[in-house]
């Protein structure tokens, strides 16, 4: 369990320390951490957590924290994970704030490297973005669905409506799916 | 005392009205603290919201460090750091375990079915953010204005991308990497 809790807080403190933009950004590193090494989620409860990261108000980096922390080991587990994700920020920030209060960051090769580092991540939500892709769109009905939810987003729809009028289209399927499935039961039973 | 105090609340009520991310506790905060015989002027605000961008970690929870301390020095910090993410504490959280909980659910299949097709979408969405950011050199309007590619962008996003994915590298190195490369190649041929 302590191990558990351990992993969490420095997951994240990994995260929030190396992570450029926030968000999104951190899903390759929590997929390579917690779904292929440690085994703790799966990629459907990745989805899960990306889903209710972007429907619950909040950051998306601290909703994140505390949904996996949850899953993974309760409520300690998200304290953990939520601790992790806040502290190497609060201290940088601290940092910055005391060392320089003008605040003016103008040094070019300093402004390369954190480009480089947008640039290197924007590689690695590529690939976590096409292993996604490939999981869960396995036939035209998803494919047309998340095409239309794309645009929606591209178009400037927040990220919540698209998550909760994707909902609504999951529930609306799945009831169709199911009344379906039923029809040649009650047949039979006639 | 009181400044602290109201400091943890107006976060507090931040982090519940900050749908969808980070980046939509900027017009919040400018609101609440930005102008004329208020805590901060335009031009230090702007100042203030790049630094948090440039910086590792959330853009969240950099702005809000950065405007707690500001306002109120070290424990200005933490409450403003700490507000923002209760709510997600409590939400994310009760979010979580009721999924686990109604996880066999037929409703709730349908539910994460359909939020599954939504976070898959916005996941795609994030990486055409992310290329507007860093393989852009200026913000994209629209098609008969294309701007001008960053070489270096692309360069490292394509090495970073080929090393997650032929050769298995770690991501904290795949980060680091282009870092370094950001360094050398933007200031050389940007």
């Amino acid at each position: 369990m302590l191990k558990k809790l351990w992993l969490l807080f420095f997951t994240f403190a990994k995260i929030a320390a190396l992570v450029l933009g926030g968000g999104l950004a951190m899903l390759p590193v929590i997929e390579e951490t917690f779904v292929n090494k440690k085994k703790l989620l799966t990629s459907e409860e990745l989805l899960d957590v990306v889903a209710l990261t972007q429907t619950v108000p909040g950051i998306i980096a601290a909703n994140a924290a505390v949904s996996i922390g949850m899953k993974v080991a309760g409520f300690a587990g998200a304290l953990a994970a939520l601790a992790g994700a806040i502290l190497p920020s609060f201290t940088i920030i601290l940092i910055i704030a005391i060392l320089f209060p003008g605040l003016s960051p103008e040094n070019r090769y300093w402004l390369g490297a954190f480009a480089g580092i947008r640039a290197g991540v924007t590689g690695l939500i590529l690939v976590t973005a096409w292993k996604i892709g490939k999981k869960t769109v396995k036939g035209i009905f998803e494919a047309v669905t998340a095409v239309i939810l794309l645009t929606a987003a591209l178009y400037g729809v927040n990220p919540g409506v698209v998550i909760i009028t994707a909902i609504a289209v999951g529930l609306i399927y799945c009831t169709v799916c199911a009344r379906r499935m039923k029809k040649p039961e009650n047949q039979v039973e006639k | 005392m009181t400044a602290v105090a109201m400091l943890f609340l107006n976060f507090c009520k931040f982090g519940l009205l900050c749908f969808g991310g980070g980046y939509m506790l900027i017009p919040l905060l400018t609101a609440e603290f930005v102008g004329e015989g208020k805590l901060l002027t335009a031009e230090r605000f702007g100042n203030l919201v790049s630094i948090s961008q440039l910086t590792p970690g959330p853009v969240g929870i950099n702005t809000a460090t950065f405007t707690g301390y500001i306002s109120s020095g070290f424990y200005g910090s933490l409450a403003a750091t700490l507000g923002l993410v209760f709510p997600t504490l409590i939400l994310a959280g009760a979010a979580m375990s009721f999924i686990q909980k109604y996880r066999e659910h037929r409703l709730m299949k349908g539910i994460l079915y359909g939020a599954r097709l939504g976070a898959a979408a916005l996941v795609v969405y994030a990486v055409l953010i992310f290329m507007e950011l860093s393989l852009l050199k200026t913000p994209w309007q629209n098609w008969n204005k294309f701007p001008a590619l960053s070489m270096s962008g692309i360069i490292i996003m394509m090495v970073s991308a080929v090393l997650i994915k032929r050769f298995k590298w770690q991501t904290t190195w795949v980060i680091v990497l282009s870092g370094v490369l950001g360094a050398i190649l933007f200031p050389l041929i940007g």
